[in-house]
């Protein structure tokens, strides 16, 4: 820089540190703010109207509440902090390097000037991180797969929409949720089995599980998530009077069959279920909804040559058994629904991460010189207090 | 006898210890202070066997995992580093004269442990997110940083209400200046370690390695803090009373992205376990 520039009143203040503390503040305030403000990204939008009075929505709108840590007054922020930085290092660059000529000058490396290059090392590496992450918001690409096992998928639609080749084959071989046996309601493990076929028709099998991401063409997949897809099997439950009970696993339309203490031998089919029961008034039986609120199966049961009866059987009431009175010789119970899963797997490629990396380095080993190479800030042995 | 029954042990040495350097600070001479610091080292050496022997014992019964992962754990071993930070940097800072703060400090995180309902101390199973070689990277440089952040917040608190009450020489503000801003050097590095590893996990794990969900963002503005105190006192030569003020601002930073993200219902998040 010129020097009849450098001390322009402008110029010394977009590179003063006081600039810099501002601008610091102010980014941890905006951070405050989307902490406390819902986030669009991570609610739905009835929950913030719901939250949020209508005139509310529309000034925390204006200022880009809702999406703080993308709206132009957080990325204005960061900008702002890389040029005072940028300003700042360009002013203070000529002086450190005669500072430089001048501490080395008997040939040995002073540490006050590996001190003071500390400053270039640590704030080149936060640069690289924001460059980094612009990269990231520019050119990164995400988006999800669901699928069940036997699936195949060759493209993906991306958050933005756009639909991308994968460049590879994906196919769901297997997926599995592992509870904890001592643990039951915990999960141990979601592990997706993956066959993955190049453009050669080369093909490579590998586990996708939570911490352990697979390459695919030219994009990352993540073990993210899981969805249900329908239902694998019932257990359907018969208790006889003796109080012995057993659980028979069946599926809509099939049937097993039992025999009871004494008498013949009884078939039990499954003609109909509803995830959430609700009886019209003329009598018919429907879903309300698509949610598992009340599921319902509903038996023919029949006994020998007798004609079949049927009666509805509840997951969330196991004790109710309809006709049946106390003295029945055996009822029916709903006992279990085991849900289909299939596996939700994102898939992205983020070009800016290598930065934040590399940038991350820098950022560490610029700390380490500056505060650990200055002997003015070297710790010491305190004076005898 | 399991290691929680050790962790109450450890709160009552660390409670004498505090006692004794209150009793030292009194006539402070260098023989006086080996027995409130050898009680300190007692403590400290019961409480990472206590430590170990969770560890161990979690692999003895078949869940396997240091003890870093749930909010039991996560109270005990701050309490630990908060000691550790003391030990190690007492000789060459004298943190021994803040002595009583620290190791009250580190009992009283302990004594939360017993008085805050429905705190679950048994080892539990790790979820498929922590199943990871970054926990003990992670966890241990987050909570070394946080442990520095408090020797620096108790050396402002002491900066402030000594300089309120007068007996204050101009050499006694400059040594706890001093202590403060080479704590903060200290945590300020470890918190970059723990954010940069903590990114690096997230990637491997969700596939993004920052997401702004409210406990990464809090460690960010905490981070934030530290940056204006170390700008303020490096390059402005701040000092006293307003750099005092910073540093007890970072502690709450520190508390909100510890404690507050993970129970204050005003944030949510997927951060929110340990």
């Amino acid at each position: 820089m010129k020097s009849d520039q450098t001390h322009h009143p402008l110029i010394v203040f977009l590179s003063s540190t006081r600039l810099t503390i501002i601008l610091l503040i102010l980014l941890g305030i905006a951070s405050i703010a989307g902490t406390v403000v819902i986030q669009r990204g991570t609610s739905e939008e009835s929950h913030i109207q719901h939250v949020y009075s209508p005139g509310t929505i529309r000034l925390l709108d204006a200022i880009g509440a809702f999406d703080m840590y993308h709206s132009p007054f957080y990325l204005g922020l960061l900008i702002a902090l890389a040029l005072n930085l940028i300003v700042c290092t360009l002013r203070r660059l000529p002086r450190d390097v005669s500072l430089r000529r001048r501490l080395t000058s008997e040939g040995k490396p002073d540490p006050r000037g590996i001190a003071r290059f500390g400053f270039y090392v640590t704030h080149a590496g936060f640069l690289t991180i924001l460059a980094g992450a612009m990269l990231s918001g520019l050119t990164g690409v995400e988006g999800m797969l669901w699928m069940l096992p036997g699936e195949t998928a060759e493209t993906f639609t991306t958050l933005r929409g756009d639909t991308l080749a994968i460049g590879q084959t994906v196919r769901c071989d297997a997926f599995r949720i592992d509870m904890y046996e001592n643990d039951p309601g915990m999960v141990r493990e979601y592990r997706t089995d993956l066959t993955l076929t190049d453009s050669q028709g080369r093909s490579a099998q590998h586990v996708l599980r939570v911490n352990g991401p697979v390459s695919a063409g030219g994009f990352m997949l993540y073990q993210a998530s899981y969805h249900v897809a329908g239902i694998e099997y019932f257990e359907v439950g018969v208790r006889s009077k003796d109080g012995t009970a057993t659980s028979y696993r069946v599926n809509e339309g099939e049937s097993f069959e039992f025999v009871p203490t004494e008498g013949t031998t009884v078939s039990v089919a499954v003609e109909q279920f509803v995830s959430d029961f609700q009886r019209l008034d003329d009598g018919r039986v429907v879903s309300r909804s698509d949610e598992y609120a009340n599921p319902a199966a509903l038996l023919s049961i029949r006994e020998g040559s007798a004609d079949a009866r049927k009666q509805w059987v509840f997951l969330n009431f196991p004790n109710f058994h309809g006709a049946s009175g106390p003295d029945a010789a055996y009822v029916f119970s709903f006992d279990r629904i085991q849900p289909r899963f299939g596996t939700g797997i994102q898939i992205s490629r983020d070009p800016g991460s290598i930065f934040v990396w590399l940038g991350s380095v820098l950022l560490i080993c610029g700390l380490m010189l500056s505060f650990f190479m200055d002997p003015s800030k070297r710790f010491r042995n305190p004076s005898p207090a | 006898m399991d290691d929680t029954t050790l962790n109450q042990i450890v709160m009552v040495v660390y409670m004498v210890s505090a006692a004794a350097f209150l009793w030292t600070n009194l006539a402070p001479e260098p023989k006086r202070w080996r027995i409130p610091m050898g009680v300190a080292w007692l403590g400290f050496g019961l409480h990472t066997s206590s430590l170990i022997w969770r560890w161990i014992h979690s692999y003895q019964i078949g869940i396997g995992h240091a003890p870093l992962t749930n909010r039991y754990e996560s109270f005990v071993f701050f309490a630990w580093s908060i000691v550790a930070i003391f030990l190690v940097f007492d000789r060459f800072l004298g943190l021994r004269r803040f002595g009583a703060a620290i190791l009250a400090g580190g009992a009283g995180l302990i004594g939360m442990t017993s008085l805050i309902p429905g705190m679950e101390t048994t080892v539990t199973p790790l979820m498929p997110a922590l199943q990871s070689n970054w926990l003990f990277f992670h966890v241990v440089t987050c909570f070394l940083a946080y442990a520095a952040f408090a020797v620096a917040f108790f050396t402002g608190i002491m900066s402030l209400t000594r300089a309120r009450g007068g007996n204050l020489t101009r050499e006694s503000s400059l040594q706890l200046d001093d202590v403060m801003y080479r704590m903060i050097m200290v945590g300020f590095l470890l918190l970059t370690l723990g954010i940069i590893s903590g990114s690096a996990w997230a990637y491997r794990a969700w596939g993004r390695y920052w997401g702004f969900d409210p406990k990464e963002t809090w460690s960010l503005i905490t981070w934030t803090v530290y940056a204006v105190f170390l700008h303020a006192r490096i390059t402005k030569g701040w000092a006293g009373k307003r750099l005092a003020v910073i540093a007890i601002i970072g502690f709450l930073s520190v508390i909100v992205t510890y404690w507050g993200v993970n129970h204050l219902d005003i944030f949510k998040g997927l951060h929110s376990y340990g």
